[in-house]
């Protein structure tokens, strides 16, 4: 039923949710990173003050500065990166690989517990004073010429994760998760309504679509879609109408022509007329019966019992045959052999069967009905036969059969096919093990 | 005998009434289905013929409107209704029997005579085929006038066999006819009895075979030879 492929409105509304999540996270990060980048001095400024609060820090607890946290951007980017310690004195205690920062002589002495400044010459320098050991007081001051090591583009990288990542990421989970059932749950309206439309099985018993809370675009839909089962059910309702006014259109003026042939049978021809009659309205019931075929839907909970349909049929059809010295005989076993059926097609379908069967017949032949628990009933004449390569053609519309007495519009067995087709299942057409052929009606459907 | 023919087409009608008038039937003919109504007010009926398509309503609806009216008058139905139910809804409204158009007119009043020998209350208590009288309380059987001597197992076959002379009496329904449902009943024993009256009818020459239809049930039918 879904086109493999195509893609579920569910999953294509989850989809979409979630990349516009994504997106507006990327978005706001993108935002937020700009933000800082446009206000680069001041963050610049920031990074190296925070350089230099940490190596104090780490002094102060009687490490060397050079092993701080940071310290191998000092010895990795010698000329870039600077720092020194100073006594209070103003003696320098010590200084990174690449020496004293070029500022230190521009230092106003004794410096702020904590200050910065810049110069176009060698960028942003910072200083704070630190309590060394024996609580005498130190200070430190680090330089940052330019920024090989990345430091600003890491310290904006930390405030995106800090401000956007952190703040979204429950977001966007939340989306995830209450994404999907969210959205099926909005669009439950259109399953009602699908599952609905997946009941209707005949045009007979269609009910119009019942989604009474569904969204106004679905609405719409829904109302469309039982215009349309509306107007399919009233062509259905005309045609079968048409069907029988035309049976009955057909059939009445034959009859009384037959009637008044009969009643006044002085004439010579009368006799053959009323055979030609006969042919005429067995042509108007087989034509009816074909319209009715194609039509023919078999409600689902319509169980049929193939081995008394198999009864009833050989008890129907044996006074006719035995006029023409033809027995019949049927084999059923004894259980019920259930299919899901419409009675009278069946009904129909065998009789058309048992019908060409004791046409076919020699002179005191037999037909049987078998009935067997595998869901199948076969109709077996000790007729000729029919040739494989002309099994596939009598079952065509209008195809002439040969056996018998070559009457016949050559619908019978075109209806049998399609009633047949109808249930799920086939007719079979094969040789008896003694001559003779064997139609059979097989259903594969298991009840 | 009274029988009421409902029938719209005029020449058909015509040819119907001919046909019963000749076998000695008394008939009326109505038109449309407000005419049978009249009809049926005015005077009790043996038989009625009912079309399904009559102008003025559906006969099946008439129908049903006749039988909730507790009417048991047998109705034979004449129908151009087809598609692929042979069997017309109706038998299931019911009509005791009914008849495809077109029909030969013989078979139209074999039909007739057929539903006559049935008495309204569907229990026959008298049953007359050809020369063979059967009167199934007193499990008596005539030829002539003259007892058979059937017994009683073949007398309860002959009854059910006859009020469905000349069709084909399913098993189920002869073991229902003649058999309570507490009695144990044979696997052949059917068999025995048929046989029995085959033989029986064919020594006194009745007019009518006993015909089995392997699998399904027997027949009573007339001989022809």
């Amino acid at each position: 039923m879904r086109k493999a492929g195509s893609w579920s409105i569910t999953r294509r509304l989850t989809a979409r949710l979630l990349l516009a999540t994504l997106l507006s996270t990327l978005l706001t990060g993108i935002v937020v990173a700009l933000h800082y980048g446009v206000d680069a001095d001041d963050l610049s400024q920031r990074k190296v003050l925070e350089l230099a609060e940490r190596l104090a820090a780490h002094a102060e607890n009687g490490f060397p500065v050079a092993e701080a946290a940071d310290g191998r951007i000092f010895s990795d980017h010698p000329e870039a990166y600077r720092w020194a310690l100073y006594s209070s004195a103003g003696d320098l205690l010590a200084a990174s690989v690449g020496g004293e920062p070029a500022s230190a002589s521009d230092m106003p002495w004794p410096p702020p517990p904590e200050w910065t400044s810049y110069s176009d010459m060698v960028g942003w320098t910072a200083g704070v004073r630190l309590a060394l050991a024996g609580g005498v007081t130190g200070y430190i001051i680090v330089e940052a010429r330019s920024d090989p090591a990345g430091l600003l583009a890491r310290l904006i990288a930390g405030e995106v994760l800090v401000h956007v990542v952190l703040p979204l990421a429950p977001f966007a989970l939340l989306v995830i998760l209450l994404g999907l059932p969210i959205v099926r749950q909005t669009l439950k309206p259109v399953e009602i309504a699908a599952q609905q439309a997946r009941a209707i099985r005949t045009m007979e018993s269609a009910s119009i679509l019942q989604v009474s809370d569904a969204p106004s675009e679905i609405q719409t839909l829904i109302v469309a879609l039982n215009g349309a089962i509306k107007r399919v059910k009233e062509a259905s309702n005309r045609e079968r109408e048409f069907v029988l006014d035309a049976a009955h259109a057909l059939r009445t003026p034959l009859a009384a022509l037959k009637a008044r042939l009969e009643t006044s049978a002085s004439h010579h021809l009368a006799g053959a007329l009323v055979k030609e009659i006969d042919e005429l309205s067995r042509l108007a019931g087989q034509l009816l019966a074909s319209a009715a075929a194609e039509r023919l839907v078999v409600a689902p909970d319509s169980r049929v019992d193939l081995g008394s349909v198999t009864r009833s049929i050989a008890a129907d059809m044996a006074p006719l045959a035995l006029e023409g010295g033809i027995e019949i005989e049927a084999q059923t076993p004894d259980g019920a052999i259930l299919v899901v059926a419409d009675p009278d097609a069946i009904a129909h379908a065998l009789r058309n069967l048992t019908d060409n069967a004791i046409k076919a017949s020699p002179p005191n032949g037999v037909v049987r009905l078998v009935a067997d628990s595998n869901r199948r009933v076969s109709v077996i004449d000790q007729g000729p036969g029919i040739a494989p390569a002309r099994r596939a053609e009598i079952v065509r519309r209008f195809s002439r059969q040969t056996f018998g007495d070559g009457q016949g519009a050559g619908l019978g067995l075109s209806i049998v096919s399609r009633i047949m087709k109808a249930h799920g299942g086939k007719l079979v057409i094969e040789d008896a093990p003694c001559g003779g052929a064997v139609f059979s009606l097989v259903f594969f459907k298991p009840t | 005998m009274r029988v009421l023919l409902t029938e719209d087409h005029p020449s058909l009608g015509d040819s119907i009434r001919n046909a019963l008038t000749k076998a000695g039937f008394t008939v009326d003919w109505a038109r449309c289905a407000a005419d049978a109504e009249d009809f049926r007010c005015m005077r009790p009926y043996d038989l009625c013929l009912l079309d399904l398509g009559l102008p003025d309503a559906d006969g099946l609806d008439l129908l049903e409107r006749w039988r909730r009216g507790e009417n048991t008058t047998p109705v034979l139905v004449l129908t151009a209704r087809g598609g692929l139910n042979d069997k017309v809804a109706g038998l299931d409204a019911g009509a005791d029997d009914y008849l495809v158009k077109p029909f030969a007119m013989e078979e139209l009043l074999a039909r007739c005579r057929a539903l006559l020998r049935r008495p309204a209350d569907r229990s026959p208590n008298r049953i007359t085929l050809g020369l063979l009288d059967i009167d199934p309380l007193c499990h008596e059987v005539s030829l002539n006038g003259l007892p058979l001597g059937l017994g009683r197992r073949e007398t309860q076959l002959l009854c059910a066999l006859a009020v469905r002379a000349g069709r084909v009496v399913t098993r189920d329904r002869l073991e229902a006819a003649m058999y309570s449902g507490d009695e144990a009943v044979g696997p052949n024993a059917l068999e025995v009895t048929a046989s029995r009256l085959r033989n029986a009818l064919a020594n006194a020459q009745a007019g009518f075979l006993v015909v089995a239809v392997r699998g399904v049930g027997y027949m009573l039918k007339e001989d022809m030879s």
